[in-house]
């Protein structure tokens, strides 16, 4: 885990807006966010519902534009990149992790790992991957034959075979009983102090600001203050 | 509470009005087709009666060589007949001045005073005929425009070697020849064959028919109508001793024959085709609404739970399939109105009429309407009994997660790896969707069975053609003659400018007689080892004359029930008219008319003649000098009834085909591209609905919208490749029958279809999903995929 001291940023988001048009009305849902991803670092970005965490995650990761602002990746500004080059942006550098593990259903688990390996620029073997997250054995099971914690294991073995810089996981255990939650998340802690892959994670259970190097707190659209951990605190010892 | 439901119905509607709209163009298609071909064919059917009842239009139709009037009055005494009428009737040469051609008619007596006779006609210009002048001529409407032949012009015409100047005193139209040709023509040439009706006296007194006659038409009464062909036999068995040449009932003169099987075409096609249609909306909508039912599970539960009967429910997912069904319907109307004028007035061209009006039928398009709906209300009835089916607590819990699982071919180890892993999702989406992916197959076989078929139209009625001049018939003109020349007439004809090679024919009329069948029909007998008449065996291949015996078409020797190897008692109509027996030898395919060949020499000898020739057959220099040289000297022939030009056949009847069958092949082809894009936008859109979250994560993971474009392209063209593929030979099957249907004892059509057709289905098929694809991406491209990406499956 590295230090947030380093401020190698890898991502830097300035003064971002995001406003949503429906119909005669218009949703600000982002109103100014500055904020800085260090390069290995281990984000939390936690928020009430409604305050903005998953658009604001859908922009970092490059499936959505601002409204006004600028972001950088690596220093390159991806604002202004083509819906092509945006693409593969996202092929080489982003791995999503859902909350409903959006993993295709008529491909095995391996498959589905194979679904990112075969595009990746120096992609893991799918195995590799799956041992990784401890799913090896359930290589060849479909995820309807899987339980919605191994769902979610194998939809990260998909997001880190490809070596992505950073792993973006929206509420990865919203959907997932205690047992499992402490799995996908002692297994994202693992990865980042393994790979060093930087990890923003986004949660509403405060409890977990502990496990990571900083915690955004996001409040109607705009960062209210950010919290520096010095030390996180393995999973098992968190008290969740 | 039934406003909620219908707040909801506006939703379900405006938010799959695409889905609704594809299946909407494919009932208004399916409605369209029916109403078109039904209206054109009342419309005929309504001309033609009105027509036929007001120029009191013959039950039937005798030609003879000559009987004598008091004999025809004496007719009257057999039961059944209710009124008869002589005539004198020709067919002559023309002389019109300018035209280097030999122009035939067919010369008709009618009345010196204007009287309400059978097969009356009805004047167009002019006058009927006047009092004082013999000469007097009134033409045919369509022959006298083509000629530009106005009341008041003289027309030059060899009338019993004589050459007369007819003066013209008007046109007219007739109900005998709604639908005219020359004699061994399917096609009407308005300009080279012509009628001309002439005054009895004037017929009396050039023809020598002073108390005789040569044709006679008759009513029957109405309670004979049924058994008409009794009372027309007797009447000929009467006339044997005047030599009865053919004795045909109303239904079987060509002109009725033609328009008969027109409408009789309209009216098959017009309930076969629209099954195509109707079929694969009906089965989309069966697809969408068992969709529906399962993507409102949730909906349904509430709904039922709040206490909305099932009956309420029923008529609620009826009325969302109802909206296509009507949509299609009174689209398929307005489709059907216009299409069915349009094909009406095709008619007008080939169809002379007084008036054929394209009328409005409430009554057939209240049927059409029904027929979608009915369609539309079979389509909901699975996803109704899905929605019945449903309890509300089950309904209301989220829906088992899709079914996972391996497929049969996954057995196959190493291909399975091979194919990747965009294959391997398709193919098991194939399997776990099976009702869908058959509809989406059968859809396409549908749809190409009908490209196959319109193809097939064209390249059959192409072969019909090729194989009538380019096979059968090789000579360039025949000459026929109103009586039998001898055989120093064949050398005259070789003598003549230009000629290459002329071939002797004798024509004999006959009636055909096995036990208790009897046909009135023909042998022609043609030089053996000939080389301009040249038929064809039941497969195509040429074969010539034997020594002795016949070769008789298959559908003559069908309606005789004859067998190979059987002797038939053949009356001539010359001669002395005594019955022999002669053999059938071998069957042979004939394409127009039911064609009997014999040899030659064999058939004079037989029947005790010596080398008569009724017709010559030849082949002459294309040089234009030497061409007009020929026309000029057969002008003068004595004893020339009519020159047929095949060449000027041959290019008539492919003109027609260009303008009717390729018309009838290219809108088939449209509809069938109806149903193409129908069914994969609706497969696709169904997709699209069930996977929006499966193609947002693609995209997120960093594929390319056109590689996420690109399993929907390989689904649909896996699809439609195989559905075209069963759709080709289902084609060919439907074309064999269409044909033999089409079919009558005027004309036959081979089952052709051209090797590159079926390669031509496949690329239209190819070009119909490409086409379909561009839309595909429009809605992937307009997909809001950030949001789609949290959906619940």
């Amino acid at each position: 885990m590295k230090s947030s001291k380093n401020k190698e940023i890898l991502i830097n988001l300035d003064t971002i807006y995001r406003t949503f048009h429906t119909d005669e009305v218009e949703v600000n849902v982002l109103q100014g966010i500055d904020l800085q991803i260090y390069n290995g670092e281990f984000l939390i970005i936690f928020g009430e519902s409604g305050s903005g965490k998953t658009t604001l995650m859908n922009i970092i990761g490059g499936i959505d534009q601002p409204t006004r602002g600028s972001i950088s990746f690596e220093g390159k500004d991806i604002v202004t990149l083509s819906d092509h080059e945006l693409t593969l942006h996202r092929r080489d550098n982003i791995g999503f992790v859902f909350q409903l593990y959006n993993l295709i259903p008529t491909l095995t688990a391996y498959e589905n790992v194979e679904t990112t390996t075969e595009i990746a620029f120096d992609p893991m073997d799918p195995i590799e991957a799956l041992q990784l997250v401890g799913m090896e054995k359930r290589a060849n099971y479909f995820p309807s034959q899987l339980s919605g914690g191994q769902q979610q294991l194998v939809a990260m073995a998909r997001a880190i075979a490809k070596r992505p810089k950073i792993m973006l996981c929206d509420e990865p255990t919203g959907a997932l009983d205690h047992d499992n939650s402490l799995k996908i998340l002692e297994l994202l802690q693992k990865i980042n102090n393994a790979t060093g892959t930087t990890i923003v994670m986004i949660t509403h259970a405060g409890t977990l600001a502990a496990m990571a190097n900083r915690t955004a707190y996001i409040v109607d659209g705009v960062i209210d203050h950010i919290v520096t951990n010095d030390k996180p605190t393995p999973v098992r010892k968190l008290n969740w | 509470m039934m406003s909620v439901l219908n707040q909801k119905l506006k939703q379900d509607i405006r938010q799959k009005w695409s889905m609704l709209l594809a299946v909407s163009a494919i009932i208004a298609v399916g409605i369209g087709c029916f109403i078109a071909m039904m209206s054109a064919a009342w419309n005929l059917e309504q001309a033609k009666n009105t027509y036929y009842a007001s120029t009191r239009l013959a039950d039937f139709r005798l030609d003879l060589k000559k009987v004598p009037i008091q004999e025809v009055k004496r007719l009257t005494s057999i039961s059944g007949l209710s009124e008869i009428r002589e005539r004198i009737l020709f067919n002559v040469v023309l002389d019109i001045p300018k035209t280097e051609k030999v122009i035939s008619a067919m010369l008709i007596s009618m009345p010196d005073k204007a009287a309400p006779v059978l097969n009356n006609i009805t004047i167009r210009s002019g006058t009927y005929f006047t009092p004082g002048r013999a000469a007097e001529v009134i033409v045919g409407e369509k022959f006298a425009k083509a000629r530009n032949i106005k009341p008041g012009d003289i027309i030059p015409a060899i009338l019993n070697n004589q050459r007369k100047e007819l003066v013209v005193v008007g046109t007219a139209i007739s109900s005998e020849f709604v639908y005219l040709t020359s004699p061994g023509s399917l096609i009407d040439e308005p300009g080279n064959y012509g009628l001309l009706y002439i005054k009895r006296s004037f017929a009396e007194d050039t023809f020598g028919f002073h108390g005789a006659c040569n044709n006679i038409i008759g009513l029957l009464s109405p309670e004979v109508e049924h058994h008409a062909e009794k009372v027309i036999n007797q009447l000929s068995q009467r006339l044997k001793p005047y030599g009865v040449f053919t004795s045909l009932s109303r239904s079987e003169l060509f002109s009725s024959l033609a328009l008969d099987n027109e409408m009789n075409s309209l009216k098959k096609m017009a309930v076969t085709l629209p099954v195509f249609f109707l079929l694969v909306a009906m089965l989309i909508l069966n697809v969408l609404m068992v969709r529906l039912a399962e993507q409102q599970r949730t909906v349904i539960g509430t709904l039922k739970a709040l206490g909305y009967s099932n009956k309420i429910l029923i008529i609620h997912f009826m009325k969302f399939a109802l909206s296509a069904g009507m949509a299609g319907g009174v689209l398929g109307i307005i489709l059907g109105y216009w299409l069915g004028v349009s094909i009406t007035n095709m008619y007008v061209i080939y169809f002379t009429f007084p008036a054929l009006i394209s009328d409005i039928y409430p009554g057939l398009f209240s049927f059409g309407l029904l027929i979608s709906i009915l369609f539309s209300v079979i389509g909901t009835l699975k996803g109704i009994h899905q929605v019945l089916q449903l309890s509300p607590a089950e309904s209301m819990r989220q829906a088992p997660p899709a079914k996972g699982g391996a497929i049969l071919l996954e057995q196959f180890h190493g291909l399975w790896k091979r194919i990747g892993i965009q294959w391997q999702m398709i193919l098991r989406g194939f399997f776990r969707n099976r009702g869908k992916t058959a509809v989406s197959v059968l859809s396409a076989t549908m749809g190409s069975a009908i490209v196959v078929l319109a193809f097939g139209f064209v390249s059959s009625i192409g072969e019909m053609v090729d194989l009538q001049f380019n096979q059968v018939l090789k000579s360039d003109y025949h000459l026929t003659f109103h009586n039998e020349m001898d055989f120093s007439a064949l050398d005259e004809i070789r003598r003549l400018p230009g000629v290459f090679k002329a071939e002797p024919v004798f024509n004999v009329s006959a009636l055909f007689r096995m036990k208790n069948h009897q046909k009135h029909g023909g042998i022609s007998g043609i030089i053996r080892n000939g080389k301009l008449t040249q038929p064809i065996d039941e497969q195509g291949n040429s074969i010539q004359v034997p020594e002795s015996g016949l070769l008789m078409s298959r559908r003559l020797m069908e309606k005789l029930d004859i067998s190979i190897g059987d002797s038939i008692e053949v009356t001539p109509a010359i001669g002395e008219r005594k019955p022999v027996k002669l053999p059938v030898i071998q069957a042979i395919s004939s394409l127009m008319g039911l064609m009997v060949y014999a040899d030659y020499t064999w058939l004079n000898r037989i029947l005790g003649h010596e080398k008569l020739i009724s017709e010559i057959r030849v082949i002459t220099s294309h040089n234009e000098k030497q061409k007009q040289a020929f026309m000029k000297q057969v002008r003068k022939m004595p004893g020339l009834a009519s020159l047929t030009d095949l060449a000027e056949q041959k290019k008539a009847m492919n003109r027609q085909m260009d303008n009717t069958m390729r018309y009838m092949a290219v809108i088939m082809i449209i509809f069938a591209a109806v149903i193409f894009f129908g069914a994969i936008l609706n497969g696709t859109l169904i997709s699209l609905s069930e996977r929006r979250r499966e193609t947002a994560t693609f995209r997120s993971m960093g594929y390319f919208e056109h590689e996420v474009a690109g399993r929907f392209l390989r689904e649909n063209m896996t699809t439609n490749l195989i559905g075209t593929l069963i759709g080709l030979p289902l084609g060919h099957w439907l074309l064999v029958i269409s044909m033999q249907e089409f079919s009558t004892d005027a004309y036959s059509f081979p089952a052709k279809l051209a090797p590159m057709s079926l390669l031509y289905t496949l690329i239209l098929t190819i070009i119909f999903v490409l086409l379909s694809q561009l839309v595909v991406r429009r809605i992937l491209m307009n997909e809001n995929w950030v949001k789609a990406m949290s959906l619940k499956e």
